[in-house]
């Protein structure tokens, strides 16, 4: 056992150091790689405008041009590219070709509005985040300090392309928009599938912002077997999984119709038509004395082969069934409650006549 | 015939007009909206293996999806509609099944209008989810936004269910043979917003149409979500109270940290749960006395950069009836990407308790080729299973699948997926997936 958690534990580290060599692209905004040696916080003192001129009075975004020699010899002598002088282009360059033009960012946004005060390019664009995930392009929380009723309201249109409907558009040339925990689109990462209806139900809007509903119903309302969810060899695996109840399944399927359909089907109802004594699911004599505790943990399993009628048959009052009450102790107490609420589950059992003067 | 079927036929005619009514307004007002997206896709699956008597269960069905997506209908601004209709046909179960059956749903028919900014209503057959839970019903939403970051939202119209028309088999409720009636329903739900505060209280009943009105449902949940120090800490939580039966239906709280400086790849979680299982009132299962449970789970999340997510997780469940109900379980989830369209994944599970043990090792390779006309997905399985309460029933079993993605144009795609299993009791079992996806766009396009 300890050999084999040492060797799961070197995998992953070499799955971590060699993850660390990857690059993910980021969808919204382009590569931060220029081939060039540059770092903007040396450069606060100049002005934004010396760089990257025109740049304040753009209305949409626009691929970006980094600068020329032209524009960094106005400084640096050493960088006119006519210098000729050896050795001084490795200041600058890497090695690699620099990139003339970045491709355009996938937002909407204009420059132009927001030039006026107290805005300045350094109200969004940190310097002392160069080295961050999204280097100096400004993450989304940034601009909700200032747009706060829109980010309130999940307006993620504001900022993000939509279509008519208002729908985002999620695959973008750079890959798939997936939420990392970021300005409240909580984070889709690993474990999302198991987590994410803690938050549905409060972020309904929010979700819409990228989903149909139609994206809820592939897997609640779904008819095929999804293999992240249910492995390859459920159908002989599920009785155990249904039982241990540690995948709610009624989160997506009604025993009733889901399990019922099939397992009548497939003969292992206590409702099949031809069901075989060979093929009961349950040991002799379960009837009379497990079934009860099983049953009690977790009622939704039994139904996945059993309807009411199944029940009524031994638990239904004399006359109706057997007699063999399923109330829990103290149910005395409660049954003038349910059934002043609703009375016809009670007369599925019991008489009327009966169950007037038991439980009046 | 019972007078509740005779009910349901009644409501059923009631149906029929506004329906028609419904479709003539859809098709004249997709025919003059701004933009349309039809999506067709055919589903046929049918795998073959055999049932514990050794009959050959060889299943085979198909399902077709329409779903149709327009917006500004007419031309007005934020006036869209949804529709998803759904037709599934079981053509067979080989030698157990003895007729075949199709039926067509109704998934949505919605339309959404943003009436004044703060004003959203939404009519028609549609999804609502909160925390009390999801339910489709066919009515009217109406989406408030008060001052102070609230918005009310109250509703209001029938739940659909399984008998519902065009309904849905998977909304059959468990426990209620022959009693599904017509079942109007009612809610409202406030909810505040506030940067990364999320509060709200949702409350919903619904009833039955039947002499006397009887209750079938009526819930009050509350709920918060925080996200706190730039969103490094994080707590939801939530609580039910089913007011028909005066009992605390559910309670739950999760909390998650990420670690701060050098450690904050790693994200904490962990959580509580308390679940007691109740059903609709018109079952006779609330009458037996099954056991709620609690359950506390925690994990550990570790995200050394964007390219790679790993989660480890444990949950142990505790029934209020005897630590031999108990149950525990381990999660493994990770995802490496390598580069565009192109994942390793590797997902493993441990369960061991009351009703035997489980465990599954399933890595999953994506590989996209020829710049994503093509995607190549392989999966490998190892799994075993230990059911003490069946005779015979462990095996290990061995599996792989394998699926191509044929996206022959922008918007069409075909799938194909087949799968192979063996173990001791079912040596060969074989399941075969294709799916035509088509989808049509109309209108101007563009972004807004």
């Amino acid at each position: 056992m300890r050999r084999v958690v040492f060797t799961a534990a070197l995998a992953l580290c070499a799955a971590a150091g060699f993850a660390g060599t990857l690059t993910r692209p980021h969808p919204v905004y382009p590569s931060r790689e220029t081939g060039l040696r540059f770092s903007h916080l040396q450069h606060e003192d100049t002005g934004c405008d010396v760089c990257h001129p025109g740049m304040i009075d753009r209305t949409a975004p626009r691929p970006a041009k980094i600068p020329g020699h032209e524009v960094c010899s106005g400084c640096h002598q050493e960088a006119d590219a006519g210098s000729g002088k050896s050795g001084e282009c490795a200041r600058c360059h890497r090695g690699t070709p620099a990139v003339g033009q970045r491709q355009a960012a996938w937002l909407k946004f204009s420059h132009k509005l927001h030039r006026g005060a107290p805005e300045s390019c350094m109200t969004c664009h940190l310097s002392g985040s160069e080295g961050g995930p999204t280097g100096m392009y400004p993450r989304a929380e940034r601009c909700g300090q200032c747009h706060a009723s829109r980010w309130d309201q999940g307006g993620c249109d504001a900022c993000h392309p939509a279509r008519a409907d208002g729908m985002l558009e999620v695959e973008l040339e750079r890959g798939k928009l997936i939420p990392t925990g970021g300005h409240g689109g909580d984070d889709h990462r690993a474990g999302w599938e198991q987590n994410h209806g803690k938050t549905a139900g409060l972020r309904e809007s929010r979700c819409r912002a990228c989903h149909t509903t139609r994206s809820c119903d592939n897997c609640h309302r779904g008819v095929f077997r999804r293999l992240r969810i249910h492995p390859e060899d459920w159908e002989l695996a599920h009785p155990g999984a249904a039982r241990a109840g540690l995948q709610d399944c009624d989160k997506c399927h009604r025993s009733q119709s889901m399990c019922l359909n099939c397992h009548r089907q497939a003969k292992v109802a206590e409702s099949s038509p031809g069901v075989s004594p060979n093929l009961r699911l349950h040991p002799e004599g379960y009837g009379a004395g497990r079934h009860s505790s099983d049953a009690r943990r977790n009622l939704r399993a039994c139904t996945g082969c059993h309807t009411e009628g199944d029940c009524i048959r031994c638990h239904g009052a004399a006359g109706i069934g057997q007699g063999i009450s399923p109330h829990p102790s103290g149910f005395k107490k409660r049954c003038g409650l349910l059934k002043n609420r609703n009375p016809r589950p009670c007369l599925k059992c019991h008489q009327e006549s009966v169950l007037e003067v038991r439980c009046p | 015939m019972p007078d509740h079927l005779e009910t349901n036929r009644k409501v059923a005619r009631l149906y029929k007009l506004p329906a028609f009514l419904l479709a003539t307004l859809i098709f004249i007002s997709s025919v003059r909206a701004a933009d349309v997206d039809l999506n067709l896709t055919v589903m046929g699956q049918g795998y073959q293996t055999r049932t514990a008597a050794g009959d050959l269960l060889d299943r085979r069905r198909v399902t077709q999806w329409v779903d149709l997506r327009a917006a500004r209908l007419l031309g007005v601004d934020d006036l869209n509609l949804q529709i998803s209709f759904r037709f599934d046909s079981e053509l067979g179960l080989g030698d157990v099944l003895d007729d075949s059956s199709s039926r067509a749903d109704l998934l949505l028919a919605s339309m959404r209008w943003r009436v004044y900014t703060p004003i959203d209503l939404v009519l028609g057959r549609q999804l609502v989810i909160d925390e009390l839970d999801f339910l489709f019903f066919d009515g009217l939403t109406a989406e408030i936004r008060l001052p102070a970051h609230l918005t009310l939202r109250i509703l209001g119209g029938f739940a659909v269910r399984d008998k519902s028309f065009m309904g849905g088999e998977e909304l059959e409720l468990d426990g209620v043979e022959e009693g599904s009636v017509p079942a109007p329903l009612v809610g409202a739900g406030l909810h505040f917003t506030f940067r990364d505060i999320w509060a709200g209280v949702d409350y919903r009943r619904v009833v039955l149409w039947e002499d006397g009105w009887p209750a079938d449902d009526e819930r009050l949940g509350v709920s918060a979500s925080l996200r706190l120090f730039k969103r490094t800490l994080g707590l939801d939580a939530g609580a039910t109270f089913n007011l028909l039966q005066d009992l605390w239906q559910r309670l739950r709280s999760d909390l998650f940290c990420r670690l701060p400086g050098p450690l904050q790849q790693f994200r904490l979680e962990a959580g509580y749960l308390h679940s007691r299982p109740l059903f609709c009132m018109d079952s006779i299962f609330n009458f037996f006395s099954p056991a709620p449970f609690d359950e506390f789970h925690g994990g550990v999340r570790w995200d050394p950069s964007r390219s790679i997510s790993l989660r480890l997780a444990y949950t142990h469940r505790r029934y209020q009836g005897g630590a031999e109900w108990d149950v525990d379980g381990v999660d493994l989830d990770s995802r490496l990407y390598l580069s565009r369209g192109r994942w390793i994944l590797l997902s493993a599970g441990f369960e061991d308790g009351a009703v035997g043990r489980r465990w599954i090792a399933a890595p999953r390779v994506i590989w996209e080729l020829s710049d994503g006309m093509f995607l190549v997905e392989g999966r490998g399985v190892i799994s075993s299973f230990d059911d003490p309460l069946q005779e015979n029933q462990h095996a290990l079993t061995l599996g792989a699948s394998g699926a191509l993605t044929w996206r022959f144009s922008a918007e069409h795609a075909l799938v194909i997926m087949a799968e192979l299993n063996g173990n001791r009791i079912n040596p060969l079992q074989f399941r075969l997936l294709g799916v035509l996806d088509l989808a049509f766009h109309f209108g101007s396009g563009g972004y807004r």
